[in-house]
């Protein structure tokens, strides 16, 4: 792991875009501190436990985390196509973030 | 002015209004409302001018949920809020207390002054409280304050964002708007309610529209309501009321001074009744409905009655004795039935007097006749029983009086121990000269459905007429001051 460290940082940063985007700086920043209190590093977690953050995306807004988290995978998806770094480890974020939903969907 | 209500009735008036479920199918109000709740609906905004009432409406709204309430304030503190609405005091805690003595059973109700915060401090909060507490009621009062001070698409943002974390987590978030035009959450919220006052002849006449409410159909746009005890009272409207079980009237004992007119509300109003020898017009406006009058000459009746002091009637031409009976006969005994004279023009009014006690006088086509043998018959009635109450409905008459025999008539119940009731329409031939002697003066008309009485004379604000027969069990009706 400890070579992906600007891998991470660029989805952490890939990650935090997508979702202000969409849920607006505030909400983000009251996210991000919600998850360090719950010991995560805060969104760029999203690499290191990715079930985690998809879990507690899940816990603030259920069904509706579903597809802004399929939105966060796609994004990843995309990131691999653009380029050839370390395309496995983006992968697996990838496969963890969809099998973590499609848990949810089942439940 | 004082209030005409102990505090007591006032909660009757208020609940009968909004909590009670067993009044839901007399109350459009109170269906709408309490519906609303019941869709356990995600969000609100309740929009309008200062002044109109928002705040009551959401801290209504919070109470009658009975649900974990939160309440955000970017304008007054909490001192402030307790000082306003001293009814909801003991429910709102301070956050810090709330959070010291934390204890899930507990219905207070924290209270955030977010005067100085921004709209991620807001976020956080409202975050917060919904992942603690599911199924919360959190009120952002207002949330234009803080977002105005936000981009608009950081702010709408925001508003999705807040608004899905509460559907999310079972619970509900009522966006107060002071800036209508400037708002950005009409289309993400389930339900819109709009304020809206406005001024007519010198007194403010408030009510909601409901814009929206998704999921439920709305059979009433437009309701109006008062602010009356800084609670939030939608007024009812009902065209006919009548007891479902008729019982004897209650009735209100009459004073050495005042002749009582029924109904507690409308004494209270008047002072303690009618003094005597007074002339009261009740002026009525065609879009009222007769069943209001009615109630009042009812009551009035009824009471005199229960209290041994005879009634003299002369209904409107077009009112059938049977319709004036309905409201009398079944609410006392014969003996006091004995005491009460109708005049009519009736053609076979004698079955009328074959089945009860009540006296019946036929009503010729001679006007000046009429009015003499009325004239008369009261002033024997006042000096036999010390004191008598004569009611005309002059409403919809098309009669040609003699003015002066009429003011001549007005004079006699002036200089007496009686009391005389007028009906009249500003059209009335007669209406005038009775404006002009009148000692009371009420004025009846409906807006938005609601019958509304005006105190003219003495000046005592506007009060809206509610029907509450088919409960009590005899004519019965109450005033809530508009305000």
């Amino acid at each position: 792991m400890q070579g992906n460290d600007e891998l991470i940082a660029a989805i952490g940063k890939m990650v935090r875009e997508h979702l202000t985007r969409v849920l607006g700086n505030s909400t983000v920043q009251v996210i991000d501190s919600w998850l360090k209190q719950r010991g995560c590093k805060g969104i760029e977690d999203i690499c290191i436990d990715p079930e985690k953050v998809s879990m507690y995306l899940y816990i603030i807004f259920k069904d509706a985390a579903i597809l802004l988290e399929n939105e966060i995978a796609r994004a990843l998806e995309d990131a691999i196509n653009n380029s050839s770094k370390d395309s496995e480890f983006i992968k697996d974020i990838v496969v963890k973030i969809r099998s973590y939903n499609k848990k949810v969907a089942r439940i | 002015m004082q209030s005409q209500f102990n505090e007591e009735e006032e909660m009757d008036v208020y609940n009968e209004c909004i909590y009670y479920p067993e009044y839901e199918e007399y109350s459009k109000d109170k269906s709408i409302l309490h519906k609303f709740l019941s869709t356990k609906p995600t969000s609100l905004l309740i929009r309008g001018l200062p002044g109109t009432g928002k705040t009551t409406l959401a801290l209504e709204l919070l109470a009658a949920s009975r649900r974990p309430g939160y309440y955000i304030s970017t304008r007054v503190s909490l001192k402030k809020i307790k000082e306003y609405f001293p009814w909801v005091a003991d429910l709102l805690k301070d956050e810090y207390v709330v959070k010291s003595s934390y204890n899930s059973n507990s219905n207070d109700v924290p209270v955030t002054d977010a005067r100085l915060g921004t709209s991620k401090a807001v976020v956080e909060k409202v975050m917060d409280f919904i992942l603690a507490h599911k199924d919360a009621v959190i009120i952002l009062d207002s949330w234009d304050a803080i977002a105005k001070e936000t981009n608009m698409d950081e702010r709408l943002k925001t508003e999705k964002s807040m608004v899905y974390m509460a559907d999310a987590n079972n619970s509900m978030l009522i966006f107060i708007s002071e800036e209508p035009e400037h708002n950005t959450l009409a289309y993400l919220v389930d339900s819109i309610i709009t304020l809206e006052m406005y001024y007519k002849d010198s007194f403010r006449i408030r009510h909601m529209k409901v814009d929206k409410m998704r999921g439920m159909q709305i059979d009433y746009s437009i309701i109006p309501y008062t602010l009356k005890g800084s609670r939030f009272i939608p007024l009812l409207s009902k065209d006919y009321s009548y007891p479902i079980k008729p019982i004897q009237f209650n009735a209100i004992k009459n004073s050495n001074e005042f002749i009582s007119t029924g109904s507690k509300d409308m004494d209270t109003v008047l002072g303690g009744g009618i003094r005597k020898g007074s002339v009261v017009l009740i002026e009525r406006e065609h879009d009222v409905g007769k069943s209001y009058i009615a109630h009042i000459l009812a009551s009035l009746t009824l009471n005199a009655l229960k209290n041994r002091l005879p009634v003299l009637t002369t209904p409107a031409p077009y009112v059938p004795l049977k319709s004036v009976l309905k409201y009398v006969e079944p609410f006392c005994n014969r003996e006091e039935l004995s005491l009460y004279t109708v005049f009519t023009k009736d053609e076979d009014p004698n079955d009328y007097m074959i089945d009860n006690a009540i006296n019946v006088c036929k009503l010729t086509d001679d006007v000046s006749y009429n009015v003499n043998q009325t004239c008369s018959i009261y002033m024997k009635s006042v000096k036999e029983h010390k004191g008598t109450i004569l009611t005309c409905d002059t409403s919809l008459a098309n009669v040609n009086y003699d003015l002066n025999e009429v003011i001549n008539g007005i004079r006699k119940v002036k200089s007496s121990d009686g009391v005389l009731f007028m009906v009249s329409s500003r059209d009335s031939p007669l209406f005038n000269a009775l404006q002009n002697i009148a000692d009371i003066h009420l004025r009846l008309f409906a807006e938005h459905g609601v019958t509304l009485c005006q105190f003219m004379r003495p000046y005592k604000g506007v009060h809206a007429i509610i029907l509450e027969s088919e409960h009590k069990g005899y004519p019965y009706y109450r005033l809530v001051e508009v305000v």
